[in-house]
């Protein structure tokens, strides 16, 4: 539930949200983005997923310290699991 | 497209090949924040000699970094376990000794599998344990059992173990920490912060076997238990940096600048790198690698070394190119000459 600024502010609240339609995660984050810039206190994203799609999303938040290890596998003739 | 930084990434990653003399740098904040995307800034501050407090900053925890792993293997190999280091923990300690290369986020350790449970009870005797530091309420937080369970199962490593130390000269890089504030240094209401972090393995990579590791591991440099052999680190450092680069959008430099010195030291045992690759058909995963290596250091790699990785697989599955446009921040040219 969105308040407009200049509000009393609310006491804190937490929202969980469960996606299984991947296509609605991309506008899900824009929409944090937004909230978190103008609103949020805070955002904690909890994401499920293979190592290689958290690799990604984390990836997009351009810290390229963030300590994430992948499944690797190295054989040189062999197609990618990740 | 050249965003300009990459000539002197590029520059600073030949100095870490050798580490001796002064590099001028016109340093613009442009510039540095590419390098620190890029996990080498370090290198800037050690070619050019200019003070940084990041740098100094960076030095303090590495320096407890290394106690702390100094202390660690002591209580492995007193307690029987056969530990072997790699990556950064051990090739920074060896070519940059006192410096650091940015922030090192841990200490990687490989032990046999039938080590794991003795390992455990060595990291929790001295306070380790699967937890992290919780950025929004800055505090540590213990993994979920359920987490560490669902990292073991699919991982062949142990989900890493952490401890938090507050070393009292860490107050003389209150300032920087506060500003660098991310792994593993951080800010809680007590002050600057270090979190140690162990990642165990009992293999390296899914589809690797350990054996040949054990076998040709040699004397760590830390002054107890073992690590990765010169040609170990070479052609293993490549070949998963490049697989990291090329699948999951991995930027650092950071690698190639403790492998290099690997390289230049003359240590290299060229027909393990070429015996391995063939075993593992590497090909084009070290290739590239192993021949930019050759670019930043002109004569440290052997020729016939590069062709044998070359003809170790006709397989191109795993062939995506040079992949240093994405690391250096510039589009690669179209190859023409390939149509000549």
């Amino acid at each position: 539930m969105a308040t407009n600024k200049g509000e009393a502010k609310a006491a804190p609240a937490s929202v969980s949200v469960s996606l299984s339609d991947h296509n609605a995660v991309s506008a899900l984050l824009t929409s944090i983005r937004g909230i978190a810039q103008e609103k949020a206190d805070s955002v904690r994203i909890s994401v499920r997923g293979s190592s290689s799609a958290v690799v990604e999303l984390l990836g997009r938040f351009k810290d390229p310290e963030l300590h994430v290890s992948a499944v690797l596998t190295l054989r040189g003739d062999v197609p990618t699991l990740e | 497209m050249s965003s300009g930084h990459a000539q002197v990434a590029y520059d600073l990653l030949q100095w870490s090949g050798a580490r001796s003399g002064t590099l001028e740098v016109d340093t613009t904040t442009d510039l540095a924040t590419f390098l620190r995307g890029r996990g080498i800034d370090s290198l800037l501050h050690l070619a050019s000699g200019e003070p940084s407090p990041r740098q100094d900053a960076y030095d303090v925890v590495w320096n407890h970094q290394v106690t702390s792993t100094r202390h660690l293997l002591e209580e492995l190999v007193r307690g029987g376990v056969r530990a072997v280091t790699f990556k950064g923990g051990e090739l920074v300690a060896r070519h940059y000794g006192d410096h650091s290369l940015g922030l090192i986020a841990d200490l990687d350790v490989l032990v046999p599998r039938n080590q794991i449970e003795i390992t455990k009870q060595v990291l929790y005797q001295l306070g380790f344990r699967h937890a992290t530091f919780d950025p929004v309420d800055r505090c540590m937080r213990d993994r979920d059992c359920r987490d560490v369970a669902d990292i073991e199962l699919h991982h062949y490593e142990l989900a890493p173990f952490t401890k938090v130390v507050r070393p009292d000269d860490l107050a003389s890089v209150a300032d920087a920490a506060a500003m660098i504030d991310r792994h593993p240094l951080h800010v809680d209401d007590q002050g600057p912060l270090i979190v140690l972090q162990v990642d165990v393995h009992h293999n390296v990579a899914a589809d690797a076997e350990t054996e040949g590791f054990f076998e040709r591991a040699v004397p760590s440099t830390h002054g107890v238990a073992e690590t990765f052999s010169h040609a170990d680190n070479v052609w293993f450092n490549l070949t998963r940096h490049y697989n990291e680069v090329a699948l999951h959008d991995q930027r650092s430099l950071r690698p190639f600048a403790y492998t290099l010195p690997e390289i230049t030291c003359g240590a290299v045992d060229w027909d393990v790198v070429e015996k391995v690759a063939a075993e593992l058909c590497l090909g084009p995963t070290l290739w590239y690698f192993l021949a930019f290596c050759s670019e930043l250091a002109p004569g440290a790699v052997p020729p016939t070394t590069l062709d044998a990785i070359d003809a170790t697989t006709t397989s191109r599955v795993r062939d995506w190119g040079w992949q240093l446009g994405k690391l250096f921040d510039f589009r690669e040219t179209f190859p023409r000459e390939g149509f000549s």
